[in-house]
């Protein structure tokens, strides 16, 4: 395969927020990267800061006196951490656009479907009212909305969730985005309803040829889309590597107990699931040594002691662990 | 698992009544439409189905929350259809619910002790409450300083811990549990399964699990039941129904789960269209609309149920008896 | 395992959870207590309340004349060293008149909130829970709110007659529908809360369920409101007396004060600037303090 381009880069990411007990830092030291085409998936369970990582590329949380960003985040060569709001809110929507969990709350009721779609048309390429409508309903069909002509004039109340969803997507990508970020698209919908908009956002993704960031707790939703996959644990990237690696030799502990945990459809003739002692601990209760030493089962003094650096662990992962799993 | 059965529920209808303007009922949401479920002693009994299709509204009106427009509710053999809500409160002893969601199950204003001792209080049993209240709080886990923090000092794994606690300390024999573990993260998910696992295992408990992500209701029950638009399309024990899907809608539902295992490409059957509105359900089948094999029979004529393997039925035209 | 060491440690464990307990009791009451004091204008606001209401109770030792003492010589005299507040058309010292006059406003006020409170949240709470009862107390609640609130007043009080007890009264039931409105839509709202269906699983009975569990977590918004009723109240009563048809007079109430000031108003404008202004203040206060306890009492405020 050619040398891929890379459209998005993460160094060293660290986002913290100021609270009344302090600075507390969700995303600590975070590093990735998009390419051109591909979907990568970013998964973990809530608290992990998958979802304050994908705002932090969006600079969603840009409150100056309340988050603090160190690290860099390359968009096309471009530190998005450095450029002025007044840039910034070009690229949102038009180089990189979020398709959010909660399509209802997310879509403004008082406006139709179309005024939607429409609206970051005429913001960032200008386009003539009758142009970005005859685009929105475009849009709508290329995202498989039925009867779209009709569609367009309705108001989000009146479509179903998994449309919704659907009418979310397609003003996420009425620009022709590089760069989509799905925080947790499917959670709130129905399993056959989830099984359609995963389907699409592959196609678009074939389709459009953009790069794709789908941040899911879902390990099976990540198992049937991506091609690339960045486990989090308590703000730091445990493990990373092709989507069939971490499935068949999972190397970090925390990415092993997740994949076990999981019920699988097929029979193994099994009485109970894998579990992972203990919970996730809060944000001002992070443990000195490896974040996931508390619970992990082969965990040494050294675990309690040292943090393990995120490293190359044998060509194909890429792991934040002092012992990975299957590796002497 | 006996064959002895402790909850026998037959043609239960819950409709609800939609007001006009003038408060007349102008219309009917027929939730639960013509269902019947039998749940044996020790087993788990797995409610499938997508958001609307009744599920939870049908393990409501099992438990008498809601009353049903028709049908007969027996437990443990004894008719509780007709029981007033002063009589059914023996009952509720016996049938006990855990529910999805561990934030708003909880009263925040009260503290973990005080929401166990008040059940005790409500059924009026005598025992050392405070003694029953720490060793159920053992036997879900938690410890015995939990029993003076509110809930909302607990994490969600943990609050369902604390709801677990509240339906067994009764001792129940049967407890609905309404997509308890659907709000948890995976870790904490297998937790809770394993928890209601052994809890069955010691207490020969029956379940009635209501979810909807079925490799979790297949992992841990003995039959399912799958429910579309308030109906109950097709019922079998487990591996019978995974193996041999019968009904066109289980069919494109199981091929529609992801999989865990990036190896695996399934085919998926993808449905057309919406669920429909059970305000106005369709004619005959409730499912025509969308099935891929419809028949002129299926919009004219109600499928009733057929049993095609032992202890599997159907209810779908494509299959003659 | 030997029964009397686990007996102690039994019992250690059980002295744990007593300190634990109360340490946690105290933590929780110091953050309520700290979250209220930190807010300025909400100490502002029960200062004022509370000098108000000692100012009522200490009536008779603060005011230097008692409140119907006549000096006919002194006849509105403007304020001086003997007369800080000046005199009246019948020579009655103004400063204690005001005085007294704030155990009769504070008074009606705080029974009028107190009534309105109980029987508010009553029918508030009864008409969430049951639906036929529901749409008959609405309605008569929505036929009383239909009427503005003073027409109301003293077409009770002219049916009733004039008396502070009656006063009190006509104002409860003006009152008594606000707080029914909101006590019921926030009880509708924890209604739908799983906790209140899950003790329905448990076999508590509808009293239980309303008393224990709803009623504690519509209190906040209540008490919040019931505080703003106290405030007008004490408006309310002022205006009803300065029309003639609420305390009956010479009985000194800061309505009948105004109510004989508006005579001679051009030339002793200490009968109606003085006891306005002492009316501001509990209102002002009241208010305040209600605005405190809203952010204390929001468990989302965290």
């Amino acid at each position: 395969m050619a040398e891929q381009e890379k459209i998005l880069e993460v160094k060293k990411l660290t986002t913290s927020f100021k609270t009344e007990r302090g600075k507390m830092n969700a995303v600590q030291g975070v590093s990735f990267y998009v390419n051109k085409g591909e979907i990568l998936g970013v998964v973990g369970e809530s608290g992990c800061g998958k979802s304050v990582t994908a705002q932090s590329i969006l600079r969603l949380y840009d409150e100056k006196y309340l988050v603090e960003y160190q690290g860099e985040i390359l968009f096309d060569g471009v530190d998005l951490l450095e450029i002025p709001e007044k840039e910034m809110q070009n690229k949102r929507g038009k180089d990189i656009s979020m398709v959010f969990q909660d399509a209802l709350s997310a879509l403004n009721p008082v406006f139709t479907v179309g005024e939607q779609i429409m609206e970051p048309l005429m913001n960032h390429q200008h386009m003539k009212k009758e142009e970005a409508r005859k685009r929105a309903v475009e849009m709508l069909r290329l995202v498989g909305i039925p009867a779209p002509e009709k569609r367009v004039s309705q108001y989000p109340h009146e479509l179903s969730g998994g449309m919704r969803q659907r009418v979310m997507i397609a003003i996420a990508l009425s620009c022709n985005p590089r760069l989509l970020i799905a925080d947790e698209p499917t959670t709130a919908l129905d399993v056959t309803i989830q099984a359609q908009i995963i389907d699409l956002i592959v196609e678009l993704n074939f389709k459009m040829h953009m790069g794709v960031i789908l941040i899911t707790h879902d390990l099976a939703v990540v198992a049937e889309t991506c091609k690339r996959v960045i486990v989090m644990y308590l703000g730091q990237t445990v493990e990373e590597a092709d989507v069939n690696d971490i499935f068949d030799h999972p190397m970090h502990p925390y990415t092993n107990g997740l994949i076990e945990s999981i019920p699988l459809l097929e029979d193994k003739g099994v009485k109970r699931l894998h579990t992972i002692s203990g919970m996730v601990p809060l944000l001002n209760q992070i443990p000195k040594g490896c974040r996931f030493a508390p619970r992990c089962p082969y965990a040494t003094e050294r675990c309690h002691r040292e943090m393990p650096e995120f490293v190359n662990a044998d060509g194909r992962h890429k792991v934040r662990c002092f012992y990975p799993i299957g590796l002497e | 698992m006996s064959m002895e059965v402790v909850l026998e529920a037959q043609n239960i209808r819950k409709y609800f009544p939609v007001k006009g303007n003038m408060g007349k009922v102008v219309n009917h949401v027929k939730a639960v439409d013509d269902v019947s479920v039998k749940l044996y002693r020790g087993e788990t009994f797995g409610l499938v189905g997508e958001t609307g299709c009744g599920k939870s509204t049908l393990g409501r009106t099992l438990m008498k929350l809601l009353e049903p427009t028709a049908g007969t509710i027996c437990i443990e053999n004894k008719d509780i259809t007709n029981y007033s809500e002063r009589k059914m409160r023996s009952v509720r002893s016996y049938i006990q619910m855990v529910f999805q969601d561990p934030y708003s199950s909880l009263n925040p204003r009260k503290k973990v002790g005080q929401i166990l001792e008040e059940v005790l209080m409500i059924q009026k049993i005598k025992c050392d409450r405070q003694k029953t209240v720490l060793d159920i709080l053992e036997k879900v886990g938690l410890r015995k300083e939990h029993y003076y923090r509110f809930p909302h000092e607990f994490s969600g794994g943990q609050r369902q811990r604390i709801g677990l606690a509240r339906a067994l300390i009764l001792n129940p024999g049967i407890i609905v549990c309404d997509e308890p573990v659907s709000a948890l993260d995976v870790s904490i998910q297998s937790q809770i399964i394993n928890l209601l696992l052994d809890l069955q295992e010691e207490r020969n408990l029956s379940y009635l699990f209501i979810a909807h992500d079925m490799s979790v209701v297949k992992f841990i029950s003995d039959r399912i039941g799958v429910m579309y638009l308030g109906h109950l399309v097709e019922e079998a024990e487990t591996a019978e129904l995974f193996a041999n899907p019968l009904h066109p809608y289980t069919q494109a539902l199981l091929s529609a789960v992801p999989e865990a295992n990036p190896h695996v490409r399934k085919k998926r059957i993808v449905l057309q269209g919406d669920v429909p509105s059970p305000l106005n359900p369709p004619s005959g089948c409730v499912f025509h609309e969308r099935c891929p094999y419809a028949k002129p029979i299926c919009s004219q004529e109600k499928p009733v149920k057929k049993e095609m393997a032992k202890d599997h039925t159907v209810n779908c035209h494509l299959y003659e008896k | 395992m030997d029964n009397i060491s686990a007996k102690t440690t039994n019992m250690q464990e059980e002295e744990n959870i007593a300190v634990l307990k109360k340490q946690l009791k105290k933590e929780q009451r110091q953050i309520k207590i700290h979250k209220f004091t930190n807010n300025k204008l909400a100490m502002i606001g029960a200062v004022i309340t509370i000098a108000m209401a000692l100012v009522a109770i200490l009536a008779p030792v603060i005011a230097p004349a008692g409140p119907y003492d006549m000096l006919v010589s002194d006849r509105l005299k403007n304020p001086s060293s003997v007369h800080i507040f000046g005199t009246d058309t019948f020579g009655r010292d103004l400063f204690s008149r005001i005085i007294y006059g704030a155990r009769v406003s504070m008074g009606v006020g705080a029974a009028v909130s107190t009534i309105s409170l109980v029987v508010g949240m009553v029918i508030g709470l009864y008409s969430s829970y049951y639906k036929t009862l529901d749409s008959i107390l609405m309605r008569i609640c929505d036929g009383l709110k239909a009427i503005p609130a003073i027409l109301l007043a003293i077409a009770f009080m002219a049916v009733m007659g004039t008396s502070v007890r009656n006063v009190i009264i006509s104002l409860a039931i003006v009152y008594i529908p606000d707080i029914a409105r909101i006590t019921r839509s926030s009880a509708l709202m924890v209604k739908e809360q799983m906790y209140i269906e899950s003790m329905k699983a448990l076999g508590a009975s509808a009293n239980r369920i309303i008393w224990f569990h709803i009623a504690p977590n519509v209190l906040s918004p209540v008490i919040v409101q019931t505080s703003f009723i106290f405030a007008t109240a004490i408006v309310q009563e002022a205006s009803l007396s300065f029309l003639g048809v609420g305390v009956p007079v010479p009985a000194p109430s800061w309505g009948n004060i105004l109510y004989e000031g508006k005579t001679v108003i051009y030339n002793a404008w200490w009968m109606i600037v003085l006891p306005g202004l002492s009316m501001a203040f509990p209102v002002l206060g009241l208010n305040l303090f209600g605005d405190g306890i809203r952010e204390v009492m929001d468990p989302m405020s965290n």
